[in-house]
């Protein structure tokens, strides 16, 4: 009795302990690109005494967010603050996919210890008269979140832009707020930028290309969006005018280093096919992404050997049923060098290559889908 | 708060007797210019401000002057010319192009900068002015006798004149919400803002701040605190994305204004004997003359 007392005590401390290690590992916040100061106040934090700074004001790169707009709830009563003004209804989750385009979540959680999205209250006084005046009191934290883009794009700062005078029924019926999203972002097909280069100044650009055949993600280009860029007519055009290297640059560094040509014509271009660069891609191809074949450096010249990409071909392993041939019994077990010499699967392999027998063509090597 | 004819000529004799040298220990109202380690100041960003006119509105309510609504306040027409503090707003925005991003303008909220050696102080002939220990530049209305020496001396131009009350003549200007920070509170504007552009805390705290922030941003802003060394440094200081000539506040030294380290009106006293008693008979004849004017206006 006592031995399995021992026993049990035994595997709980173990599970626990492991369990506890677990959590620990996944965080590996010591990993963050930060210095220990940021967050402890003393030199040597102990799980015992980790002496964390409350709220520490670092920069935001600090840490990221790895939480997604549809985790974000979706509507979020501001009303800590609601004096001379009903309670603000902010649509939180609505907020939360439109800023994936222009800076993700750390737009306003600028500061993320690992776990927990901390809401602004938790760093931000609520009080005028401000303990620490190194970072806003809490209506300020709202104001200046708000404002910067809220000014930008309506161009106003009335206070019942956002907030309904008292005694108004505005905030008692959330429906008007409830299920609202960003409208689907329609995308140009191509973009025609007149830039100043002299002799050739005409860019085209193939905006659905990119995203749809060259797997480039939205995010990839559209960070820091604002919102005015499209909700501002007069500074859509502005911005316009100024994309230049900054979003190429990413995978195109080294044309912009030396081959101006690469995008820049004295007139419009037509948009890339594969042919162009000597191969006609067909069926299963045709339909890939770049990065499926051109992971590595994305415009980098590939062998047109089959195994230069399909590196676990083997037999037994390959269904060659998705060439349209399925094998038969006599044929699935050999080697796929047997009939295609030298690994050369780009060449049809040809019967006679094998069988000096007159009774080829009839009897196939297996059936064509 | 009135001065009644007897109280004038009890100030016109005390000055006529620090004139005439027959008293001058009693003339002689040593300016008080305390400057303490903990004063208050407040820090503006004018990159957080976004000109609601918030400060205007909360700062008449505080100083007894007719405010209208709230809404008002949202007329931004006013921004098409550059305003100075008045008797009826003590502190003013005014709004500035960005050429860096032409949606969100500069806005710049003016007030008196409660100047660390506030040449006001000194050139009041009668002692009303006063550096507080808090950090408060006020005055005190009783003394003042309406002879604007402090508008001139002011390298901010400031203070303004109460033209209309000839029975009160007075100076006017931003006193720090003096009667809400004597006892802890805070100044209306600052609370009121709803950016928080304004921070008020002691004035080094305030100075270290300001550095941090602009070593955290230094695209953001320019490298210089406004009022941080300015005139010898004053309470009230700025942060901005662009020069601050360009926003119109005065390029000065950092040595203190003229005159404000030496009390004028001991020099006065000193030197200028006759001007001085000429002055205060002059201003005694002129107040007589506004005020008989009034009483007729009045019967
Ligand atoms: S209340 Fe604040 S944000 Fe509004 S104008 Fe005044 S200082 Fe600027």
């Amino acid at each position: 009795m006592k031995l399995y007392r021992k026993l049990l005590l035994v595997i709980v401390i173990i599970s626990s302990t492991s369990l506890w290690s677990q959590s620990k590992i996944q965080k590996y916040h010591y990993q963050m690109p930060l210095n220990c100061s940021e967050c402890h106040s003393c030199d040597k934090p102990t799980h015992k005494d980790p002496c964390l700074i409350v709220c520490p004001d670092f920069k935001r790169e600090g840490l990221t967010l790895q939480n997604t707009a549809e985790e974000a709830p979706e509507l979020i009563t501001i009303d800590k603050l609601a004096r001379v003004y009903e309670p603000s209804i902010f649509t939180h989750k609505l907020h939360a996919e439109m800023s994936e385009m222009s800076g993700g979540c750390i737009t306003c959680h600028h500061y993320n210890p690992p776990g927990k999205v901390l809401a602004c209250i938790e760093c931000h006084e609520p009080s005028k008269k401000r303990t620490d005046i190194s970072k806003p009191g809490l209506t300020g934290a709202y104001h200046q979140q708000c404002l910067s883009c809220h000014r930008e794009w309506s161009h106003k700062t009335n206070c019942t832009v956002c907030h309904a005078e008292k005694g108004s029924v505005h905030t008692s019926d959330k429906s008007e707020f409830a299920g609202k999203s960003h409208s689907r972002i329609e995308m140009p097909k191509k973009l025609v930028y007149q830039t100043e280069e002299e002799d050739n100044p005409v860019v085209t650009f193939f905006h659905t290309a990119h995203v749809e055949v060259y797997g480039t993600k939205c995010t990839d280009c559209h960070q820091d969006e604002s919102c005015s860029r499209c909700h501002d007519m007069v500074k859509k055009q502005e911005i316009a005018e100024k994309e230049s290297h900054e979003n190429c640059i990413k995978c195109h560094e080294k044309e912009i280093d030396n081959k101006c040509e690469r995008c820049h014509d004295s007139k419009e271009r037509p948009p890339f096919t594969h042919e162009r660069v000597g191969w006609k891609l067909k069926k299963y191809h045709a339909t890939q992404n770049c990065q499926v074949c051109h992971n590595e450096t994305k415009s980098a010249k590939l062998s047109k050997k089959c195994a230069t990409c399909h590196k676990n071909w083997e037999s037994g392993s390959f269904d060659h049923g998705t060439t349209g041939l399925v094998l038969d019994d006599e044929h699935i077990d050999l080697d796929c060098s047997d009939c295609h010499i030298n690994s050369n699967f780009g060449k049809k392999p040809s019967c006679d290559d094998c069988h000096e027998d007159n009774f080829y063509p009839k009897m196939k090597p297996g059936e064509l889908k | 708060m009135k001065q009644s004819r007897r109280d004038f000529f009890k100030t016109a004799g005390l000055i006529g007797a620090g004139a005439s040298g027959l008293n001058p220990e009693k003339a002689k109202a040593a300016p008080v210019n305390i400057i303490s380690d903990d004063r208050m100041g407040v820090l503006i960003d004018t990159t957080v401000c976004i000109g609601c006119r918030r400060c205007e509105y909360a700062c008449k309510g505080a100083h007894d002057i007719p405010q209208g609504s709230l809404q008002d306040y949202d007329d931004r027409s006013v921004f098409e010319k550059l305003r100075r503090p008045e008797i009826d707003a003590l502190t003013v925005v005014n709004e500035f192009t960005n050429s860096k991003d032409p949606d969100t303008p500069i806005d710049v909220k003016v007030q008196c900068m409660h100047c660390d050696y506030p040449a006001c102080v000194s050139a009041c002939i009668v002692g009303a002015i006063s550096k507080q220990e808090n950090g408060s530049v006020i005055w005190d209305t009783d003394k003042c006798i309406g002879c604007r020496y402090c508008m001139i001396a002011c390298p901010f131009q400031v203070p303004a004149f109460e033209y209309n009350k000839a029975l009160q003549p007075d100076i006017v200007k931003c006193d720090f919400c003096f009667d809400r920070t004597k006892d802890g509170g805070i100044p209306a504007c600052v609370e009121i803002c709803p950016m928080e552009a304004l921070t008020y805390g002691k004035r080094f705290e305030l100075v270290k701040l300001a550095h941090k922030k602009i070593a955290n941003n230094p695209d953001k802003y320019i490298d210089h605190v406004y009022g941080e060394t300015e005139v010898g440094g004053t309470s009230w200081m700025y942060l901005a994305s662009k020069d601050f000539k360009e926003l119109a506040l005065p390029e000065h030294s950092d040595e203190p204004a003229p005159g404000a380290s030496e009390a004028l009106q001991h020099g006065i006293f000193k030197y200028f004997i006759p001007p001085a008693s000429l002055f205060a008979l002059l201003g005694g004849i002129m107040w007589l003359g506004k005020n008989k004017n009034e009483s007729e206006l009045g019967e």
